[in-house]
């Protein structure tokens, strides 16, 4: 812990130093069943490391808030800079845009809102809410002929 | 027993139910995902019926980008100022705490600002309620969504000055996260509705401009 990189990775990362956001830093301090997490023990190794950043129970520091809070407005000016730009994207730039609005939505809930921290039990519940209402809604726009290919003018 | 362990030490105390949350939280959840159907159905009636418009205004006419841009900041920074208000709630510490339900009460008032602002220009310039298609869904949705964030910043407003006189309990902070659930909600619905119907919607949003356009839409 002598060399500077170190004691700024303990500073940002650490629960003992008061800033960023906190890992348990010790095994007792994780999750039981180790499988609290969306994923459990599944996924590729990459996974365990993000679970491993993202997981800092509800003792998540204002600074960790505050650079979430960043992260979004940068996303959102990513998104209006997109927009000046949507020629460039042609037929992509709806996805494109529906990627970006929903990477922002996940943030707001799974940490403003606290489900990466919380039960999953809520994760369940407002997930079920949010898939029905994504269920309806492209019903809706099929029902109404949205999905359909443009009729063409005879010439 | 770790599990509960390191809740008892995070949060105070495990709620006595079946599921360990409170009665009041998972039904604030339940309230949230029934509201995305409500939202739901609104955006996908605003899609259906944004370009079938005959008359304008049109979308793309009379949208404002920079100007809602900066009102979608200034939510998502009353989001920020919201958790911060319940981090220092949790903490124990009153005077940040109400600090910051301030903030958020003030962002939303600025965000309901924008909104009334951007109903009044789009009056003057011809657009109301029963102007069009685009008019109708538009005012509904929008309007609807003002309408949460009112609520939220009279909710906020009731718990800065009535609620917090005296020293927080584990009640109060409870009482201000459900407060705190409500209106990073209303931010998330302002994220997609600023992405589908402002920034997608301002590029695909030209009505029905022609005797040939409107034929092509109705198949004739």
């Amino acid at each position: 812990m002598a060399n500077p990189i170190s004691r700024a990775w303990r500073k940002l990362f650490y629960q003992d130093s008061g800033s960023y956001f906190l890992l348990p830093k010790v095994d007792a301090a994780y999750p039981d069943p180790p499988n609290e997490g969306p994923f459990g023990e599944a996924g590729p190794p990459v996974w365990h490391w993000i679970d491993r950043f993202t997981y800092g129970g509800k003792v998540a520091t204002p600074f960790f808030y505050t650079i979430i809070g960043v992260w979004l407005a940068l996303l959102t000016l990513v998104e209006v800079y997109f927009f000046t730009i949507d020629d460039f994207f042609g037929s992509f730039f709806v996805t494109i845009m529906l990627l970006l609005a929903l990477l922002k939505f996940v943030i707001v809930v799974a940490f403003f809102m606290h489900l990466r921290f919380d039960k999953n039990i809520l994760t369940l519940v407002f997930t079920a809410g949010f898939l029905i209402a994504i269920f309806v809604f492209v019903i809706m726009l099929s029902v109404q002929g949205q999905f359909a290919p443009s009729p063409q003018i005879a010439p | 027993m770790a599990q509960a362990a390191l809740e008892q030490e995070q949060h105070g105390h495990v709620a006595d139910t079946n599921t360990g949350i409170s009665n009041r939280k998972l039904l604030m959840w339940v309230f949230l995902a029934s509201d995305c159907l409500f939202f739901g159905s609104f955006i996908a009636t605003y899609l259906v019926y944004r370009n079938e418009s005959i008359v304008g205004p049109f979308p793309n006419e009379i949208l404002d980008i920079p100007l809602t841009s900066v009102s979608t900041f200034v939510l998502l920074m009353s989001s920020l100022a919201m958790v911060l208000a319940l981090h220092y709630a949790q903490k124990s510490q009153l005077g940040l705490t109400r600090f910051w339900i301030l903030a958020v009460v003030v962002l939303g008032s600025v965000f309901l600002g924008f909104q009334v602002y951007e109903f009044k220009t789009f009056v003057n310039e011809g657009l109301t309620i029963r102007s069009n298609l685009f008019g109708t869904t538009f005012f509904v949705l929008t309007g609807f969504h003002g309408l949460h964030v009112l609520m939220g910043v009279l909710w906020l407003l009731g718990m800065a000055f009535a609620h917090f006189k005296g020293a927080l309990t584990s009640r109060s902070v409870e009482d201000l996260e459900m407060a705190g659930l409500y209106w990073h909600f209303v931010d998330i619905v302002w994220i997609i509705i600023f992405t589908v119907i402002y920034l997608i919607g301002f590029s695909d949003g030209e009505g029905i401009e022609t005797i040939e356009h409107a034929a092509s839409i109705i198949g004739g």
